[in-house]
């Protein structure tokens, strides 16, 4: 027992300061003394403190607890009231509540059913905990939300900048959109941009554009590098930009090079062909 | 157990009822699919008096049983409310699923919808895009709660299975540890088909596990059509082979030849049923035999490569990664549960030998994936959420074995 208090003493340190701390102060990987600790409650585990498992039940609930405030609240949360980190903490319960359980259990396959049971939980607890507080927050913030609100949760502007989209042009129509790529996962995407623009055509052309085909429309990515990137003259155009008004212009033509298209997600209306 | 068997039944009843009649030219609009509902519950009444129940065995009331009900009554009850409150908005439901459902809405023909689509509408087979459609056709504006609903059922038969075997701690802490196995929590409460598939396939073979000890056909019927249901939800994997050969197995040495005859006949249809519409709306007329030959003299080319030792290493590392890694606290329980059958002598051979087999056509899978297909890389997450299943008879085995020990802790 007094072999292993010093170890668990020292992963504590990790919770309070920084992961990484203790290596830093031995020069010893962490879970070389995790092991070490496990190892050591094995071999010496003396079942004399029967009231040994209120304390881990009481630790492993501060824990769940911790997990659940940091999820309502923001990360950093917990550090920032009681100085102690819920994301170092489960080097530290893993060997202690399996020390408590040795205090309370000598047989051999008993203490290893209790280490499993323990590592299931401690690894899988804040994966749960996360997902239920992510998912309850929202409701708790905006009991009565649209669909249009949740789904601008899921995708950002992203959602907002489909719903221009589908404002400004018909159903008939045929809109020019980047390849698929990572420099355009989601409106590179024709799969996906589909399900929030149909029953519009997407025409999915190359990364350098020559020509436009049928397509009556062309969406303006803005990202590094922009696309598409040649000129051409538009009826309409309009700039989508996260949480500012749609500016919308007649008649312009398109620059790659012009700034006011680099950064943001466009609609541009293309001239008829003659 | 009888009201959660019967709402997983309706559901694959209901879906192949639309699928069907809709192809033989019935259109999907409100009423008939009223009229399909009220065809899916009359053979659910009929059946339901003969459908397995939860074992009612008395015990005295223990403090932290009730503890456990009640984590198992809470998170229940915020799966459903987050369900109630979410819509479809995860990317695969918005590719092809609900894209799918809301197409044949629209259009009342599953024909139709497939040809708006394209090839990409026959990735999958239909089963969530059609209760996401009966949803919206009844005028709800999602489906989520099917999905609550999926989990919740799962967990009542998986609990009311364990409990005809273990005591009831055990049983509630086995319900719990599937609550926290990787991804069923958080599928719950998405659209995609990882739930329903690891639902069917995991339960069908735990009720073929209770066939063995039970010896009531209804119980070979029930793993059977689970398991074809688990073909009608995800097509692509070939996991179903592992609760046929069980099915086989346990059939044959028992010499249940009857019961073998029930299960094949409601199998063997949905095992079938996608694979043949899709060949059929391609005009593909190449013969199962001769597929399977092609497909080896593809596999055995691409084996004998220089390669092919590289490849593999690289198979086990990414199979670590995407397999073992996040599955580790449930491979450990696996461990743990081998151990201690092998100290006691007493193995569950079947569903030990299952389990080990699904782990294996998991990597052999893998492995045949890497040979064939350059972009096998990029789906890590698709391989996690693949082996879902797993955990449920991981932990079955688990809490059976303890169980088996006669140590009842908590009680």
């Amino acid at each position: 027992m007094w072999l292993n208090i010093p170890i668990l003493t020292l992963l504590f340190l990790d919770v309070i300061y920084y992961q990484g701390y203790v290596t830093r102060l031995i020069h010893l990987p962490v879970k070389y003394l995790v092991i070490l600790s496990l190892i050591l409650s094995f071999i010496l585990a003396k079942a004399n403190k029967s009231k040994a498992y209120v304390f881990a039940i009481i630790l492993f609930t501060l824990y769940v607890l911790a997990l659940t405030v940091e999820g309502v609240t923001h990360q950093g949360f917990v550090y920032e009231v009681v100085h102690l980190r819920p994301e170092s903490m489960f080097l530290f319960l893993l060997p202690t509540l399996f020390f408590l359980l040795s205090r309370v259990i000598n047989s051999k396959l008993n203490l290893l059913i209790g280490l499993s049971l323990i590592y299931y939980f401690l690894r899988l607890t804040p994966i749960v905990t996360v997902q239920l507080t992510s998912s309850t927050r929202e409701i708790i913030r905006a009991p009565i939300a649209s669909y249009d609100h949740k789904m601008r949760l899921n995708w950002g502007g992203f959602y907002d900048f489909t719903k221009l989209v589908n404002r400004v042009t018909l159903d008939d129509s045929v809109i020019a959109i980047p390849p698929r790529s990572s420099q355009h996962p989601l409106i590179g995407n024709s799969s996906f941009f589909w399900y929030f623009i149909y029953p519009r055509t997407l025409l999915s052309l190359p990364l350098q554009v020559e020509d436009f085909g049928n397509a009556t429309f062309t969406i303006i990515n803005g990202t590094d590098p922009i696309w598409p990137n040649i000129s051409f003259p538009t009826k309409h155009l309009w700039l989508y930009r996260d949480g500012q008004p749609v500016v919308e212009y007649q008649d312009i033509l398109y620059d790659p090079a012009d700034t006011r298209f680099q950064g943001g997600m466009d609609i541009a209306e293309l001239e008829d062909k003659l | 157990m009888r009201l959660a068997i019967s709402y997983l039944l309706g559901l694959s009843l209901l879906t192949l009822l639309m699928f069907g009649t809709n192809l033989l030219g019935l259109p999907l609009n409100t009423t008939n699919s009223l009229l399909l509902f009220a065809l899916t519950i009359i053979p659910l009444i009929i059946l339901y008096p003969h459908l397995p129940s939860t074992p009612k065995i008395s015990t005295s009331p223990s403090k932290l049983n009730k503890i456990l009900k009640g984590i198992i009554l809470v998170l229940s009850l915020v799966v459903l409310l987050n369900d109630s409150y979410r819509i479809v908005g995860e990317w695969d439901s918005l590719t092809l699923y609900d894209f799918r459902a809301r197409r044949i809405v629209e259009t009342g023909s599953i024909a139709k919808a497939a040809e708006i689509q394209g090839s990409y509408f026959y990735s999958y087979p239909l089963f969530t895009s059609l209760f996401h459609s009966f949803t919206y056709l009844l005028g709800f504006s999602s489906p989520m709660l099917i999905y609550g609903l999926i989990f919740i059922s799962f967990l009542t038969i998986f609990y009311s299975l364990l409990r005809t075997h273990a005591n009831e701690f055990l049983s509630l802490l086995g319900t719990i540890l599937l609550i926290f196995a990787p991804h069923l929590f958080w599928h719950a409460q998405i659209a995609y088909t990882n739930l329903a598939y690891a639902t069917y396939l995991s339960l069908g073979a735990l009720f073929l596990l209770e066939w063995k000890d039970n010896k009531s056909t209804i119980f070979a019927i029930l793993g059977m059509f689970f398991t074809g249901t688990s073909v009608w939800v995800r097509s692509t994997e070939p996991f179903w082979l592992g609760n046929l050969l069980l099915f086989l197995v346990i059939g044959v040495s028992n010499f249940r030849f009857k019961d073998i005859f029930y299960g094949l006949l409601f199998f063997y249809p949905l095992q079938q049923l996608w694979k043949r519409y899709v060949a059929a709306m391609f005009h593909n007329v190449e013969s199962t035999v001769s597929q399977i030959q092609g497909s080896v003299a593809t596999v055995a080319t691409a084996a004998i490569q220089p390669t092919f030792l590289q490849l593999l290493s690289d198979t086990i590392v990414f199979f670590t990664h995407s397999i073992v890694r996040p599955y580790a606290p449930v491979l450990l329980l696996f461990a743990i549960s081998l151990l201690m059958q092998l100290t006691k002598r007493r193995l569950s051979l079947f569903l030990i030998s299952l389990i080990i087999f699904d782990l294996l056509v998991s990597f052999i899978g893998t492995y045949v994936f890497a040979i064939t297909q350059s972009y096998w890389r990029e789906i890590p997450g698709s391989l996690e959420r693949m082996m879902m299943f797993i955990s449920p008879l991981i932990i079955y085995v688990f809490i059976i074995t303890i169980d088996s020990t006669k140590k009842n802790y908590g009680q």
